[in-house]
């Protein structure tokens, strides 16, 4: 099933957009039957970033629920995307809508191995960090306007910085065990 | 505009490692660890048009006889972050006064910037030094202790 999101929402918020896909995908998430929220990143408007796309072909994680926490990233989320230029009382750039989508993206992704929300934080190059702090343990990925995504893990037993795909398994380790 | 790129109006010899800096931070870049808050690496990055990082240097505004709360005059909801000098120069970065010509904000003469690369590196053991000021702060986190 394909199905466009945008043309139904209008111009909704986001988070109203995630919050209600969310609890449309969470009681029958369980398989490839479900919907997978995924975004546009061709979209004019907020609203149309997100549509009901076919499960992808090989799903990250295939897990029964989203996590509550997810309704208030949608909220962080909006907030981010209403950023005007210059949010830092200086010079940043507003959040540019390839950083939302990417960084979105990845977290659906993950969101279900982790226990605890990230700390959503825009960049000032018009970026969007995030970014999970606990017990001295210290993972963030940073979704640049262009160019590849950026991780940096420090953990007890492991270490990581460079490119988000090379670090990909230390880094969702260490998520797993926040 | 800034006077540094002209080369006056810098003091670098009166800027000592034992000094502080004062970096402001908007509410986007506050954290959670744990039960605590703290500022995010992107706080110490460089603007977003690629100029040095802005800071206010603490004695300074104490010769201009201004508090340091007044840093964040005008930019409601926003918290004050210190750093030592020592903290940057240990990161290759250069503190400069750099006053704002003409004075725009009540701090402007306070004015500086710490000139250098911000690796992600660098950006995390930065926001790891950094200390909230008291009463400047948005809730349970590390602050400045200055007994």
């Amino acid at each position: 099933m394909t199905q466009t999101m945008g043309s139904e929402i209008g111009g909704s918020d986001v988070s109203g957009v995630v919050g209600r896909d969310l609890t449309f995908a969470c009681p029958g998430f369980s398989c490839s039957a479900s919907p997978w929220v995924s975004i546009s990143p061709g979209a004019t408007s907020l609203g149309e970033y997100f549509a009901l796309a076919p499960v992808p072909a090989q799903p990250y994680f295939a897990l029964p629920s989203s996590p509550e926490w997810m309704v208030d990233i949608a909220d962080r989320y909006s907030h981010l995307s209403s950023l005007p230029p210059g949010w830092d009382g200086l010079r940043a750039k507003a959040v540019s809508r390839q950083s939302l989508y990417r960084s979105l993206d990845f977290l659906l992704q993950v969101a279900m191995l982790v226990q605890i929300p990230p700390s959503l934080v825009p960049t000032v190059s018009g970026g969007v960090a995030l970014e999970w702090h606990k017990d001295g343990i210290d993972v963030e990925v940073e979704f640049p306007s262009t160019g590849p995504a950026f991780a940096s893990v420090d953990a007890h037993e492991s270490e990581f910085e460079g490119e988000l795909d090379a670090g990909m398994s230390v880094l969702v380790r260490t998520l797993m065990h926040l | 505009m800034t006077n540094a790129a002209e080369g006056d109006e810098i003091r670098t010899e009166a800027i000592l490692p034992e000094d502080l800096v004062l970096r402001r931070i908007p509410p986007q870049w506050v954290v959670r660890d744990g039960d605590h808050f703290k500022a995010s690496s992107q706080a110490f990055n460089n603007d977003g048009d690629g100029e040095p990082m802005s800071i206010y240097l603490d004695e300074l505004l104490r010769l201009n006889r201004l508090e340091r709360q007044r840093v964040i005059d005008g930019h409601d909801g926003f918290f004050v972050a210190a750093l030592k000098v020592e903290d940057l120069q240990r990161e290759d970065q250069e503190v400069i006064h750099d006053p704002i010509e003409p004075p725009i904000h009540c701090c402007d003469p306070a004015h500086g910037i710490a000139v250098g690369g911000k690796a992600p590196k660098v950006r995390k053991r930065l926001a790891r030094s950094a200390r909230w000021l008291p009463g400047l702060g948005p809730g349970p986190g590390e602050y400045l202790d200055e007994a």
